[in-house]
């Protein structure tokens, strides 16, 4: 039995809600996760930075730095042999000026020159000096910012005993953890308390500021904040500013790469110190380093560190890229605080939204792809075109795991209705028919079928109800019924009901199996069995009441749900189960346990199982005539050769009443009324008197069916 | 003088005459003007002690634009502005400083890098610098300093790009190895090795010198017949603008 559908569902709201549920508590949690915790909440975003930049690379995607940006590598060579010279101040001297013949516009120095003697720091300052009053090169040194003892910072300029403060220099602090990415333009580096301090370029910052002219370079005009004037892209001039806030550098390529640099048409970006010297020969006209902001630094073999773009990049790329990145405006900015909680709940929002109208499990793995693919794409698209740091990366953690929630969810739910959908028709269908029927419940829909069907009846059972306690008396109903149930079940029967003493299986519905009349055979002959060993060993008082007659039939059945809207069942209906029930009435006429329809036996396979046909009826209101046969249970008739011989009589006689000669086949069934087999005794003294009564008043239309009037 | 004395003299003309312009390239020529007794012109190379004021003569092939500009230090040449002169058939030849100023050079004269830039026709950086020395024409006559400084800068910037991509062929050219920079593939180091840094006391900051050479000085009014010897040829194509620098010092430094 079932409840209606409406109480099934548990209502809409219910399970929109539980829709909602998972995606709304994973979008607090992100939340609450990146409000306590935001740099750890950051580094799946940096993971997807890196990869958005190595994609980029990879596709050919991305640009060359700017032409007018180039590279001048110092190694541990050089230095080596700057002995002779003098060491390596006087080589970064010597440098800057055989750099300054070539006419670049800036010169900067990515080393600080910090801790060398007040004699060395002199040779470099006489040389930035001399270049730069040439007025063609500007030269901008390197300073640092450290922490101090007393718990500020400190900040280390090159040259600080020969005038370096008088020098442009800029920071080269390059925040990082495992990898180069960040940057800060601007530094403020204040006293403990951040008392007073000063707002100092960033290397690159003052190599932008040196391409300008002086009365427009960068100022600082706050606490971590220089603002400058420039010409935008439309060619008017705009005010422009920068501040400490933390960028990301668009890294474009490994600094080792040279196909964007072909590609754009770049020739030279990277220079030795031996090549400048050559160079430097031959005079500024031809120079490739003309108008050029030349960044000279050690080589990734001194000063290397990891990018998105290789294991070893230079320091000096860092600086480079942050330059090109104001030239053109593209670094990367992290996005606001608001976008980091609005964006991963939108893709709570859409995948709440997702599950609400997919239903089909194929379709939910799809659309989870689909969108994580999209919100992964539309990060890297923001990376690339739009300079912005999306949180997308947890966005899409949040969108799978969503999806891995409301799948399990869904799972969890499809268990549930299954266990109940078994636990409501475990009653009907054995357990193989039952998993067919919970994985396709259309199985179980109104349909005909051509059914085998199984139906007993508990003798006596009146006289049961009047001389046993009630206890008893469902004592041994259940009893009974568990012996039946389980022979059924062992068959891959459907159980139809119990009906006060009556038992009813049916075969070949809701999806029809092989061999049903066999398999209700086997079914009957083993209750019979069964029954038959507890009452010649009775284990108690019941024992003894547990006899039955069994009708066995095969035609068309009806199966489907049977009842009204807050109450049915699912049965079999039809003539297959009326004719069974008449049939199972005449067992007890006819002396037998199991009685089959002709149907029925003609339904069987071969080998026959040993049976009599004991009469032909015609049931009430039918038109075909039903033979009846009676089925013996292995072992319940002996000795089988006198049971062999009176069947043999019994179907000679019964010939002889088929044919219409009442009086021969009266004489012959008076002969078997004493015989030692049950069944056939009382078939024998039922057609006796039949044939008697019949050769009394012999039928005009006798076709050898006799009326059964009752049913 | 008789008709043979004419016709000779006529073909000797005819035959010191330079070539007609080729198609392909202009010519510019930067002088050093003295005007003392006689007004004389000699091309200028920088030569030590030499004063004058400095002339460009330049011109260009039909269809070609030419861009003259000079600067100092941070903005443009004070006193002048950039020239942008379209060439056509019978064009005369650009020079500049225009009829109006002069640029006068003595020892207390800045530095200055002097462009000379030759764009075809169709060259998609001419639209741009155009619309930049338009603007800074602009700003100059207005008086706005910054605007001018600001347009000068990035007009600047691209002229030594296209000069830098010019340098940059002009190594590949030659193919040394101690002049071409990208000569073979670069790989990452394996590890970061460490820096021995030492400290003399002697050190020696080497010097430049420039060559100097004596020129010889010619009539200014001759100019205009004979600026074409002593000049140089710019090579023009499409999408390839031909570009020089010439680099200005004051007398009193190399």
């Amino acid at each position: 039995m079932e409840r209606g559908a409406g109480a099934e569902a548990g209502g809409g709201w219910k399970a929109a809600g539980a829709c909602w549920a998972g995606p709304a508590l994973l979008a607090v949690l992100f939340a609450a996760f990146r409000l306590a915790a935001p740099q750890l909440a950051e580094r799946p975003e940096l993971a997807a930075l890196d990869a958005a930049l190595q994609w980029r690379a990879r596709l050919g995607r991305a640009e060359a730095l700017d032409s007018s940006i180039r590279f001048v590598e110092m190694d541990y060579g050089d230095v080596a042999r700057s002995a002779e010279l003098g060491g390596e101040y006087a080589l970064v001297a010597s440098v800057i000026r055989s750099l300054a013949a070539l006419g670049p516009g800036v010169v900067a120095v990515d080393v600080v020159y910090h801790y060398g003697s007040e004699t060395e720091q002199h040779w470099i300052a006489e040389a930035v000096r001399e270049v730069e009053e040439s007025g063609r090169t500007r030269v901008v040194l390197a300073a640092s910012a450290s922490q101090a003892r007393d718990g500020g910072l400190a900040v280390l300029r090159s040259l600080p005993d020969a005038g370096g403060q008088d020098l442009a220099q800029g920071l080269v602090n390059v925040e990082a953890d495992r990898s180069w990415r960040e940057y800060r333009l601007v530094h403020h580096v204040g006293d403990v308390g951040d008392v007073g301090g000063e707002t100092l370029p960033s290397l690159a910052m003052a190599a932008y500021a040196a391409t300008l002219p002086a009365s427009l370079r960068p100022q600082a005009t706050a606490p971590g904040r220089m603002e400058w004037r420039a010409l935008g892209d439309d060619g008017e001039i705009a005010a422009r500013a920068a501040d400490d806030s933390r960028l990301f550098l668009d890294l474009r390529h490994s600094y080792y790469d040279d196909r964007f640099d072909e590609r754009a048409g770049v020739r030279g970006r990277v220079w030795t110190l031996a090549q400048i010297e050559a160079l430097a020969a031959g005079g500024r006209d031809a120079s490739p380093l003309l108008g050029a902001v030349v960044f000279l630094g050690y080589g990734a073999g001194e000063d290397g560190r990891p990018t998105a773009h290789g294991p070893m990049e230079p320091g000096m790329v860092l600086h480079a890229t942050a330059l090109n990145d104001l030239i053109a405006g593209s670094s990367i900015r992290p996005a606001p605080r608001w976008l980091d909680l609005a964006v991963p709940g939108l893709a709570a929002a859409l995948a709440g939204l997702a599950f609400a109208a997919i239903r089909r499990k194929r379709w939910l793995v799809v659309s989870g792809a689909l969108g994580l693919c999209m919100i992964l794409a539309a990060g890297t698209a923001a990376v690339w075109h739009g300079g912005l740091l999306l949180p997308s990366a947890n966005a899409g953690m949040l969108w799978g795991a969503a999806f891995l929630l409301e799948g399990v969810r869904r799972w969890g739910v499809e268990q549930r209705v299954r266990l109940q959908r078994e636990a409501m028709l475990g009653f009907y269908f054995s357990p193989s028919v039952l998993r067919q029927v919970t994985r396709d419940l259309g199985m179980i829909r109104p349909r005909g079928a051509e059914v085998a069907v199984l139906l007993s009846d508990l003798r006596a059972f009146t006289t049961l109800c009047e001389t046993q306690p009630v206890e008893n008396v469902f004592e041994l109903l259940n009893r009974l019924f568990s012996i039946e149930t389980e022979a059924a079940l062992r068959e891959d029967g459907s159980l139809a009901r119990f009906a006060g003493d009556q038992f009813l299986a049916y075969w070949g519905a809701p999806e029809p199996c092989s061999d049903p009349a066999g398999r209700a055979l086997r079914a009957a002959l083993e209750i019979v069995r069964e029954l038959s060993a507890r009452q010649a060993a009775p284990g108690d008082e019941l024992d003894p009441w547990l006899r039955i007659g069994i009708g066995l039939h095969c035609g068309r059945g009806l199966v489907g749900h049977v009842g009204s809207r807050s109450y049915r069942d699912y049965n079999i209906v039809g003539d297959s189960v009326n004719t069974t029930a008449r049939i199972e009435a005449q067992t007890k006429n006819y002396g037998a346990a199991i009685l089959a329809s002709g149907e029925f036996i003609a339904a069987l396979g071969e080998p026959a199982p040993p049976s009599l046909r004991v009469d032909r009826v015609r049931m009430k209101g039918k038109a075909q005539p039903t033979d009846l046969h009676a089925v013996f249970a292995p072992g319940t008739v002996s000795p089988a050769a006198a049971a062999a011989a009176a069947q043999r009589d019994y179907e000679a006689a019964f010939s002889g009443y088929l044919a219409g000669d009442f009086a021969a086949a009266a004489e012959a069934f008076a002969e078997l009324r004493e015989s030692a087999c049950p069944t056939v005794a009382a078939s024998a003294r039922r057609l006796h008197e039949r044939c008697a009564s019949l050769a009394a008043a012999p039928p005009a239309d006798w076709d050898g069916a006799y009326i059964l009037d009752s049913k | 003088m008789n008709r043979i004395t004419l016709l000779l003299g006529l073909l000797a003309l005819l035959a010191l005459s330079p070539p007609p312009l080729a198609a392909d390239e202009a010519r510019a020529a930067l002088f050093l003007v003295q005007r003392s007794f006689e007004a004389t012109y000699a091309a200028y190379d920088g030569s030590e002690g030499a004063e004058g004021e400095l002339l460009l003569v330049a011109e260009g092939p039909p269809g070609t634009t030419l861009l003259v500009a000079a600067f100092d230090g941070e903005g443009p040449l004070s006193g002048t502005a950039p020239m942008l002169a379209p060439q056509g058939d019978g064009t005369e030849p650009l020079r500049f400083p225009q009829e109006s100023g002069a640029w006068k050079l003595d020892k207390d004269s800045p530095q200055a890098d002097l462009y000379v830039a030759v764009f075809a026709k169709d060259d998609p950086q001419l639209p741009a610098l155009a619309e930049g020395v338009e603007r800074l024409q602009k700003a100059l006559a207005d008086g706005d300093s910054d605007a001018a400084l600001l347009h000068a800068t990035a007009i600047r910037t691209r002229l030594a790009a296209i000069l830098r991509q010019r340098g940059d062929g002009k190594s590949d050219a030659e193919d040394t190895d101690s002049t071409t920079a990208a000569s073979a593939p670069r790989r990452p180091p394996i590890s970061i090795a460490g820096v021995m840094r030492k400290a003399d006391d002697e050190a020696s900051a080497p010097g430049a010198g420039s060559a100097v050479s004596a020129l010889a000085a010619k009539s200014l009014e001759r100019l205009d017949e004979e600026w074409r010897e002593e000049s140089q040829a710019v090579p023009v194509a499409s999408g390839a603008p031909g570009i020089l620098m010439f680099p200005v010092a004051p007398p009193s430094r190399p």
